[in-house]
């Protein structure tokens, strides 16, 4: 089959590989429709996270056609349309019982080597490092879904591709964030990063209630699209100050939840941001995290920090500021099976339609193009989907 | 601390004392052997004293030993350079050599003893989420055990109350019997190899019921050691680096394999990459 792979920093290809089988059980082989990019696809094809290895297929946002099932699927068979969480997990180790699906237990076959950098593993992802197991990604023709009766979701007649692939990944996620924000009516909460993740976050915001949302970017087109497609209120802090802009915006209280939906490679026009850059070309940090710093002095106090932006080994976090101040910081990788079923309903009932998010559409072959678009933010790419 | 640790300690302190002099006093040092680089023995002196930091702080002080043996052999080429000049009285030499020599064979059978029976001992745990008795059945089941243990060994009944184990390593065949020594049912299961065997190994898994909905808390415990046999000492030298490692991988496919029914696996994973290293990392 044809599959995108990672040779090297910045260098993809799409390369004819072995088409995958079932191994296990549980195991269904998927004939991907639609696979997306991902901002955190980004900062391992920079090299700033580790355990990449060449030849490695990535992607892990994607729907299908289940093509065949393993002897102990029950819940799907053949020809079934479904949409797929990127975290692997079992559905009956201890976190997957408490809802803490990406923390499984039982996806990681390199357990081992992620133990020394997090002390205890996390689960599996497709095609996201060899620590987070080494699972062939989902830019491919084939993929093989493990514990697929707690993986595959329906996705109901009605919806498109479109409106059905970013519940994989961009939705959950970012309904997670705002679930995890503490969300009370008359809140404000305030989203850094109008990515996809961070647009789901700022619709889930306002599905739980929230009064008001604060974008914050410095993309225009991003803005526009926080504005028109989720009602929020943006701000571009290439040209706004933005604590000032948030105090004012919020009667001088601060917003009472920051969500950060940027991770490590964040912009900014101040110092800190030469500061961190320089380091983390120099390969001496592997974050800038401006985004986050921001928040968490934006906050107000007794508020909550949602953290949904990737880190590594961050310095210089205000501890002292989430401290004195009292915040609760919130965050996780997706643990999108608790929340694959209500958005879909929420799909269904037309009160989410992510497909907006999909600004460009492109044949797997060229998939290389796909992430130079998404990676240099050029012709207003969003998201790149790409068609196997 | 055992004992061949305090040799590494004292060996350790030497090495600190006998560079901090040649540091302070590095130009009467050089005086002495009738040169004037004192800048040299003052190198000299720092690597004795981070050669001494080493074996002072570190837990596994064998290489830090090798180092000194190195050290050794250099501070003698050094006093072998010095004679060549013919600058310095062959009698001062020949004593410097000597206090080498003997530093040397000291730090050569530091370096080396003990070498042979130290095996490995492991202590590891693991939650899962099945009853004590369940989990007990499982693992005194030699085929299910050889499910867990599928990654170091392949295991078979040897009798009713022992199985057979066989290393999944390249070269001569290491295999030994391990006799049950303790059954208890949803408490714990110890067992023994030894006498006659290539391997000494005593072990012991305990089940003990975890607090609240998490299961039962499996406690593994064992050392394992060559008894005789180069195959057996060759095949220990090569699990070495990993037994804790391998320990904690047959608890994660043991939790596994009886809450999943399945291990998690990269076999025929789709990639770029061909031959049989294709999915390791």
């Amino acid at each position: 089959m044809r599959a995108l792979c990672w040779n090297g920093i910045n260098d993809l290809r799409v390369e004819t590989v072995p088409d995958p089988e079932i191994v296990n059980p549980r195991d269904v082989i998927l004939r991907v429709t639609s696979t997306t990019t991902c901002g955190s696809d980004l900062h391992f094809i920079s090299g700033y996270i580790p355990t990449v290895r060449p030849g490695d297929v990535i992607g892990y946002e994607f729907m299908g056609i289940v093509e065949e099932t393993g002897p102990a699927v029950t819940k799907v068979q053949k020809g079934d349309r479904v949409v797929i969480p990127s975290f692997i997990s079992c559905g009956n180790c201890w976190y997957c019982e408490h809802g803490l699906w990406s923390c499984c237990d039982n996806t990681n076959p390199n357990a081992e080597m992620q133990e020394p950098l997090l002390g205890y593993p996390t689960a599996g992802i497709y095609g996201y490092t060899h620590a987070f197991g080494g699972y062939a990604g989902s830019h491919a023709e084939y993929v093989r879904v493990p514990h697929a009766d707690f993986s595959c979701f329906h996705v109901p007649e009605s919806l498109s591709d479109d409106q059905a692939l970013f519940f994989s990944d961009a939705g959950p996620t970012g309904f997670m964030g705002a679930d995890f924000a503490n969300i009370h009516p008359g809140d404000t909460v305030a989203v850094w990063g109008c990515g996809g993740v961070g647009l789901m976050a700022m619709q889930s915001a306002y599905l739980l209630g929230a009064e008001r949302v604060i974008a914050i970017d410095r993309l225009p087109e991003r803005l526009r699209m926080a504005r028109e497609k989720a009602g929020a209120i943006p701000l571009d802090y290439m040209h706004d100050d933005i604590q000032e802009a948030l105090r004012e915006l919020t009667g001088g209280r601060g917003p009472d939840s920051c969500i950060d939906a940027v991770g490590m490679e964040a912009h900014s026009p101040g110092i800190d941001y030469a500061y961190d850059r320089t380091k983390q070309v120099l390969r001496l940090a592997t974050d800038r995290g401006q985004a986050l710093r921001q928040a968490i002095m934006a906050c107000r106090k007794g508020g909550t920090l949602s953290v949904l932006g990737v880190y590594g080994l961050i310095d210089k976090f205000p501890m002292g500021v989430i401290m004195n101040k009292g915040l609760t910081v919130r965050t996780a990788q997706q643990h999108g099976q608790n929340y694959v079923p209500r958005l879909l309903e929420y799909g269904a009932t037309g009160q989410l339609d992510p497909s907006y998010l999909a600004t460009h559409h492109l044949p797997l072959e060229e998939g290389p193009e796909g992430y130079r678009l998404f990676k240099e933010k050029k012709d207003g790419c969003l998201r790149a989907v790409f068609h196997p | 601390m055992d004992e061949s640790h305090r040799l590494a300690r004292g060996l350790g302190w030497f090495s600190i004392g006998l560079g901090a002099f040649e540091i302070l006093a590095a130009e009467s040092v050089a005086r002495y052997f009738g040169t004037r680089r004192d800048n040299v023995v003052r190198a000299f002196g720092a690597r004795e004293v981070i050669n001494g930091i080493g074996l002072l702080v570190s837990r596994s002080p064998r290489p830090w030993l090798w180092a000194r043996v190195a050290g050794d052999v250099l501070d003698a080429a050094a006093l072998s350079t010095l004679w060549f000049s013919g600058k310095c009285p062959t009698g001062r030499i020949a004593g410097a050599k000597a206090f080498v020599g003997g530093a040397l064979a000291l730090d050569l059978w530091a370096a080396t003893r003990g070498r042979r029976d130290s095996g490995a001992h492991v202590v590891r745990s693991a939650t899962i989420g099945r009853s004590a008795e369940e989990l007990y059945e499982y693992w005194r089941d030699p085929a299910k055990l050889a499910l867990i243990m599928g990654h170091v060994a392949d295991i078979g009944p040897a009798g009713p109350k022992a199985t057979r184990w066989t290393l999944k390593i390249p070269g001569r065949p290491v295999s030994w019997r391990s006799e049950y020594a303790d059954e208890r049912p949803g408490e714990l299961l110890r067992w023994h190899a030894g006498e006659g065997e290539p391997v000494e190994s005593d072990g012991v898994i305990r089940f003990e019921p975890a607090p609240g909905d998490r299961g039962t808390v499996v406690r593994l415990n064992f050392h394992i050691a060559p008894r005789g046999g180069r195959a057996a000492r060759a095949a220990m030298r090569a699990l070495r680096p990993v037994p804790e490692v391998l320990a904690a991988r047959a608890l994660r496919r043991f939790k596994s394999l009886v809450e999943t029914g399945e291990l998690p696996t990269l076999e025929k994973n789709p990639s770029g990459r061909q031959g049989p290293t294709a999915n390791l990392y």
